[in-house]
């Protein structure tokens, strides 16, 4: 599929969510959040996820609604996965769609009753290719100078934001992009990749910015 | 001549005799056809037997293999989805100790199909001890409207050897065909079903994939 496509169907998706809320879907009072999921190979994951959990729990809150932290959907996903032995086949390393689901929901539903979430917010961390020319990489709302004139692909990382109600309906998804990870033949050293912290909280606004303006809305 | 070859075929075998084979490892796209698999499997076998060795059958190395992985409640991570490479490596390792021991199979070949790119310039393209026309203008054309160069996407048949502690004995590779032509300016796919079809094209990629193993093989009795 065509960038333009990708881009025209993220703009119907986000027309399609604004819609519903307009014709009167239940507002979000509880959001429940769950741990960063980051890409592999990072040396010390902890503080990343650390530190976009709370990025993202605080854009939140500011927002206006209640937030349960990351480490109850966490823990309650953990318990739930280690009660089917995890959801991967142990012979072909594929996703089991029945202990999968039954993760996803048991988790979305613990939520609910325990702590009265009306929504459930996933972020991950994704490496996405990312085309350049002129000189310049535009993704997931975000820019980088890669070198005068070059052009080519490189990677680099996005945050991606998913929220579904409590039936399990995808109500909001959000991207922002955070940086690019290799420039010509100079690669960014791991540790480094998130120690700009203006790109991190730009990349946090363009992904989570147009839900949390419809949750200040919300009466 | 004849006689001479006759013999040499003949001849009884130094170093490793027996061999086990895999069954080719095909793309993704060609992962559920079966008949590019019995294709390549058949002509394998039959170049290394017509080679001197003597051949342990695909279905023997798979059905260990899947006893052994079965065993250790196989090598992914249920967790994470990711291969446990020390559960992985138990299983490899078993197998080869487990092909030598019934079959006496002193090396292991595991073929696969890979897509590669194949350098091409105006008309021609060059690959893996093979050549096909690419479809771009050449000689007259390519005088007149100008060569283009590049890299074309191309089918290679890649083959490797390792003895029964898991040590690489011998790798080879022999170009198929192309995957893709040169229209104008751009690159048209050739129908996937077309591929890999060609019987002619089959058999020089399994000699050139294979040719020189028995050179190879010659001084190697295996740890």
């Amino acid at each position: 599929m065509s960038r333009c496509r990708v881009r025209l169907t993220c703009l119907a998706f986000t027309l399609a969510v604004a819609l519903a809320a307009a014709r009167g879907a239940a507002p979000i009072k509880t959001i429940a959040l769950s741990p960063t999921r980051l890409p592999d190979g990072l040396d010390n994951p902890e503080p990343v996820r650390d530190l976009f959990d709370s990025l993202l729990a605080g854009e939140l809150a500011h927002a206006g609604v209640t937030v349960i932290p990351s480490t109850e959907a966490g823990a309650i996903w953990k318990r739930l996965a280690d009660s089917v032995h995890g959801f991967y086949s142990a012979i072909t390393g594929e996703r089991v769609e029945a202990k999968y689901r039954a993760v996803m929901d048991g988790t979305r539903r613990e939520l609910a009753d325990r702590f009265h979430a009306d929504a459930w917010l996933r972020p991950r961390i994704e490496v996405v290719p990312v085309d350049f020319q002129d000189g310049k990489a535009r993704w997931d709302g975000a820019s980088e100078g890669m070198g005068r004139g070059s052009s080519g692909t490189a990677p680099a990382l996005s945050l991606v934001v998913s929220v579904s109600d409590m039936s399990g309906t995808e109500i909001y998804s959000g991207r922002g992009g955070i940086r690019v990870l290799s420039k010509g033949s100079k690669n960014i050293s791991r540790d480094k990749f998130f120690e700009d912290s203006k790109r991190n909280l730009q990349a946090l606004h363009l992904a989570i910015d147009s839900l949390a303006a419809r949750l200040r809305v919300s009466p | 001549m004849l006689a001479l070859a006759a013999g040499l075929a003949l001849a009884p075998r130094q170093g490793v005799k027996t061999i086990a084979v895999s069954s080719i490892d095909l793309p993704r796209d060609f992962a559920n056809l079966p008949s590019p698999r019995a294709r390549f499997d058949s002509l394998i076998v039959s170049v290394l037997r017509g080679e001197g060795f003597t051949v342990v059958s695909a279905a023997a190395s798979e059905s260990i293999w899947v006893h052994l992985r079965d065993s250790m409640g196989g090598y992914y991570d249920t967790y994470t989805g990711k291969l446990v490479e020390a559960k992985w490596n138990a299983v490899h390792l078993g197998t080869l100790r487990e092909l030598r021991a019934r079959y006496g199979a002193e090396a292991w070949l595991h073929p696969d199909i890979e897509f590669v790119g194949a350098p091409f310039e105006g008309g021609k393209v060059k690959w893996h001890g093979v050549e096909q026309t690419s479809g771009a203008p050449g000689g007259v054309g390519g005088f007149l409207f100008g060569t283009k160069t590049g890299s074309v996407p191309a089918l290679s048949l890649f083959t490797m050897v390792e003895d029964s502690a898991g040590k690489e004995l011998y790798s080879g590779v022999g170009g198929i065909e192309l995957a893709a032509r040169i229209v104008g300016d751009r690159f048209v796919d050739v129908p996937r079903l077309a591929l890999l079809g060609d019987g002619g094209r089959n058999v020089a990629a399994v000699h050139l994939a294979l040719d020189s193993l028995p050179a190879r093989l010659a001084g190697k009795t295996g740890p």
